[in-house]
């Protein structure tokens, strides 16, 4: 439905800018970029939406051509039928509501009866019938954001574009809409193109998502396929809380799948790459909930090792733990009965399926900023 | 008074008896100011009411009588039915409407335009577009007024001979004519609208328009249903501050329009109290109707500004748009229209005042080619003692009024924005409306009430203080009330509570805070002093002569070179003043002032 191949938006200041992004997102399939500010997310969107005119590259809606660098073609956004939801809302502050919604209609010269009924069915699928009315100044940001997504639907679009639009609204407020929207999309069934930098509600809402990175996309997938086999080090920090342990690997090269390798805990620990990994040197990538803790472990099993809690804070769920094997601390996350003293010694299984070895270092990546840059010594992330 | 609030009972550390218990902690003072205010309420009251209702109620009494204040008037409706039963007045308000409105369309397109290709366009060169068009904030409208004057001059304009030049031998231009004026005001007064439409358009959310264009909506359809309709609030208070601006502006129609015979409210007025036969009673009854069309005018502007509030908290962020992309060949004409309208409206002009400045006298190149190039006015204007003196007075003049507006804004703001005073409403209202008392007006009130009242301000620079101070403390006010705003209370009540003394509190906390807002409205006052004609024209002595006005004299006698080189001089000074405040208000983020407004 929305398919994007190599297209390129370069600022001359250099930052936030897309170098080369291929998409290509299903009929009615919910898809998220996923990234921190600055990573092109967005500028990919708005090429998109015809907001933004693309360097390079083809973008085509539905089979038809949008935009071409190459040959020259650019539709403007108002010949894209896209409905779009900004992170400001943007509702027209000197409209009413049924008036702000009633204009994409208005644009298409519908009737008034029309147009009116419309209005009505959209408000209605958003909960705000009642405010028709209203002057738009006087809504909350939550009310604010359903108007404007009721605006973006109402002219029945294709395609959905969602730029951050639970962004401005609260902790609360964003954890029920999150639910509310995907519900709403599903029942639509409008192919949607989601724009985020929070891992959860990407997680939660989408049935793909492709995780950017200064201007690119470092990897494409379904959310628990990221969440639980990310490819490199980014993919695996944005998605979730995770340990990133430096290790070695004994002759230089670890080929796809098995690998057994020096964690620095006294012995090696098995781990899993999904693509070979070449170098001295790799990262082991696990999640603190993977990681069990053993009643009575024998240290002898595989996968088993040894440790003394030095750190606990009880979060009533769940419990975290810090615990030292040999010279590395690892984060571990655990159910809150039987929870194991500080100072005591437990014996944690590291699943050798969950435990990811990633490239050293990601490819192409720009320096990091000191601030994302953990330090490597195997401390607990 | 807000000394007798002052801590009588309190005694310094210094004055305690050795020995002493010490007292109980008093009470902060902004605290008790807060508490019991009062006091200060009524003083700022009775100091506004002085500076602003009495010369209000003596232009009424006036129009209502025969002679000034003091010299056995008695009450008569002559001047009202004389003003208001005949036709005298309908000229009067055609030509000032015609005027007003004319010059205010001018400026507003000019300033429109150039805000949105600067602000929101990728036009190259947009740099030295800002710079020129900022520029004539700083030259006085006097000397820029007899630059167009030799250049449209019908006979002896540089024009019209360069017409000659390629052939075209009848006169097209002519400096004398309602088209003329409202040109030279228009082209003179753009500064304001790119201001406050560049700050409008840099509040405007994209998105809304980005909104419209996703609804299948057209550019011009967007322009039409989106853009301006969120704009209109903004546009609303541009034209008509813009309006009374040029309401009241003295130079063009006293430059111009005088000999022009085609005479508006100002000049009317002046006319009638500085010429024989004069009738101050009959020039306060013209006023009546002058002040009334700029109170209304300045209503609906504070009606708007407030409608305005309302729309911007929708937006209300800081928005990095996307400039709109303009490809090529249009990219470059659109560039090139621009710098072409820079060019006509700044830069000719100014070329003409500094060519003007070098010579001895003007007369075109027909007489005789091209004249010599002199320093001889340059001379004049370092030589004369009347030019010097002019000068000092300016200065001393400029400098008070402006500390005293300052210092009068920043207790105004305080007791505004800090207190819950009752009457604080009336006083933000009393500070706000000398915007709509025209200068001229201002300055025949002053005058007859300071003649009346012998307590010896006439004729020396003082009355031009208590003029200065009247008319600019709106500006003042408004600087200083948004730089206090952003100071939370909380960072006063953080000195307070680490044991700070109430005053402590206000000159280490509060005044730091609000300086570089006070800093930037003193020197806009010392700017405008050095600028506007309207109200010094009417208050003159021999003894206190203002820049300004000696211009207008030197013009009056024809001496054009060296109102070119005083013009130069001036500007030059300006440039520098207006350079500190920049420069102040970049460092310490304060809004610039127009922009306030």
């Amino acid at each position: 439905m929305i398919s994007a191949d190599g297209i390129a938006k370069l600022y001359s200041g250099g930052n936030g800018g897309v170098r080369g992004i291929d998409l290509e997102v299903k009929a009615g399939e919910f898809f998220t970029l996923l990234g921190p500010s600055g990573c092109g997310k967005t500028t990919t969107m708005r090429m998109i939406a015809g907001l933004v005119r693309p360097d390079a590259g083809d973008i085509a809606l539905a089979g038809r051509p949008v935009s071409s660098a190459g040959a020259g073609l650019f539709v403007p956004p108002a010949k894209r039928g896209i409905g779009m939801v900004f992170q400001s809302y943007a509702i027209w502050p000197h409209l009413s509501v049924a008036q702000n919604v009633a204009y994409p209609l208005r644009v298409r010269k519908m009737r008034k009866a029309d147009i009116r009924a419309k209005v009505m069915t959209a408000l209605e699928m958003v909960d705000l019938a009642e405010m028709a009315d209203r002057p738009s100044p006087l809504l909350s940001g939550g009310q604010q954001q359903r108007v404007a997504l009721a605006r973006a639907l109402v002219a029945e679009p294709s395609v959905l574009l969602l730029d951050e639009p639970l962004s401005n609204l609260d902790a609360a407020l964003r954890q029920r809409m999150r639910g509310w929207l995907k519900d709403l999309q599903r029942e639509l069934g409008v192919t949607t193109l989601y724009v985020t930098h929070d891992q959860q509600e990407a997680l939660a809402m989408s049935d793909r998502i492709a995780v950017m990175r200064d201007g690119r996309v470092v990897q494409a997938g379904e959310p628990l396929e990221v969440y639980l086999r990310p490819r490199n080090r980014f993919a695996a920090e944005f998605t979730g809380t995770t340990n990133l342990i430096e290790c070695g690997i004994a002759g230089g090269a670890a080929s796809a799948g098995l690998a057994e390798v020096d964690a620095g805990f006294g012995r090696p620990v098995r781990a899993w790459a999904d693509e070979a990994v070449t170098g001295d040197k790799a990262l082991l990538s696990i999640r603190p909930e993977a990681i069990e803790l053993v009643a009575d472990g024998n240290v002898a099993d595989q996968d088993v090792f040894a440790g003394q809690v030095v750190h606990r804070t009880l979060l009533g769920n769940v419990t975290e733990y810090v615990v030292r094997i040999g010279s590395r601390e690892l984060r571990v996350s655990a159910g809150t009965s039987d929870a194991p003293n500080l100072d005591a010694t437990v014996t944690l299984r590291l699943p050798a399926e969950r435990c990811r070895l990633l490239p050293h270092s990601d490819p192409d990546a720009a320096a990091p900023s000191p601030a994302t840059e953990p330090a490597l010594t195997g401390e607990a992330r | 008074m807000p000394t007798s609030t002052a801590p009588a009972t309190d005694q310094s550390p210094e004055h305690r008896p050795a020995g002493a218990p010490r007292s109980a902690p008093r009470a902060p003072f902004l605290a008790r100011l807060r508490g019991r205010n009062i006091p200060v309420t009524a003083v700022l009251l009775a100091i506004l009411a002085v500076l602003v209702l009495v010369p209000l109620v003596l232009i009424v009494w006036q129009s209502l009588t025969n002679a000034p204040p003091g010299e056995g008037a008695s009450f008569t409706f002559e001047k009202i039915t004389q003003v208001y039963g005949t036709s005298t007045v309908l000229p009067l308000i055609r030509n000032s409407a015609e005027f007003a409105i004319g010059s205010t369309v001018v400026a507003f397109v000019i300033g429109t335009g150039l805000a949105y290709l600067t602000e929101r366009t990728n036009v190259p060169f947009r740099r030295l577009a800002y710079a020129l068009i900022l520029f004539p904030l700083v030259v006085p409208g006097t000397v820029t007024t007899t630059a167009w004057m030799l250049l449209l001059d019908k006979n002896v304009g540089l024009l019209n001979y360069l017409l000659t030049l390629v052939g075209v031998h009848q006169p097209i231009f002519s400096a004398y004519s309602m088209w003329s004026m409202i040109w030279m005001q228009g082209a003179d007064r753009f500064a304001l609208p790119f201001l406050l439409m560049a700050a409008a358009f840099r509040t405007l959310d994209p998105g809304l328009e980005e909104a419209s264009a996703m609804s299948g909506a057209s550019f011009p359809r967007t322009f039409r249903t989106v853009t301006l309709p969120v704009l209109r609030p903004a546009i609303v208070a541009c034209l008509l501050i813009l309006f009374v601006e040029n309401l009241e502006t003295f130079e063009v129609p006293g430059i111009i329009g005088i000999p022009a015979h085609i005479p508006v409210f100002a000049t009317y007025v002046y006319l009638l109290a500085n010429n024989v036969p004069y009738d101050v009673n009959l020039a306060s009854a013209v006023s009546l109707s002058y002040i009334a069309v700029a109170l209304i005018a300045v209503w609906i502007y504070y009606r708007s500004i407030r409608q305005s509030e309302r729309f911007a908290v929708v937006g209300g962020k800081n928005f990095r748009p996307d400039r709109l992309e303009l490809r090529r060949a249009r990219k470059w004409v659109t560039a090139s229209v621009m710098h072409l309208v820079l060019l006509i409206t700044v830069v000719l002009p100014l070329a003409m005042l500094v060519y003007l400045s070098l010579l001895s006298y003007y007369h075109t190149p027909a007489h005789g080619g091209a004249p010599p190039l002199s320093l001889a006015s340059y001379r004049w204007v370092l030589d004369t003692p009347e030019v010097g003196s002019a000068f000092v007075t300016n200065f001393e003049v400029g400098i008070i009024s402006g500390l005293v507006a300052m210092l009068l804004a920043a207790v105004i703001a305080w007791v505004v924005v800090r207190t819950k005073a009752p009457g604080r409403k009336l006083i933000d209202g009393l500070a706000f409306a000398p915007i709509a008392i025209p200068g001229t007006v201002l300055g025949l009130a002053l005058a007859a009430v300071y003649l009346a009242v012998p307590i010896g301000v006439y004729g020396t620079i003082w009355i031009l203080v208590i003029a200065y101070v009247s008319k600019y403390v709106s500006y003042a006010v408004r600087a200083t009330h948004s730089s206090l705003t952003q100071v939370d209370a909380s960072l006063e009540e953080a000195a307070t509570a680490s044991g700070a003394g109430g005053f402590r509190v206000f000159r280490t906390v509060t005044l730091p805070l609000i300086a570089p807002g006070a800093l930037v409205a003193f020197l806009y006052v010392v700017t405008l002093t050095f600028k506007a004609l309207s109200l010094p024209i009417m208050l003159t002595s021999a003894n206190a002569t203002m820049l300004p006005v000696l211009t207008y004299n030197t013009i009056q006698a024809g001496n054009y070179s060296d109102v070119a080189a005083l013009g130069v001089v001036t500007t030059v000074g300006l440039a520098v003043l207006t350079g500190i405040s920049a420069l102040v208000s970049r460092r310490f983020g304060v809004a610039r002032i127009s922009g306030a407004l």
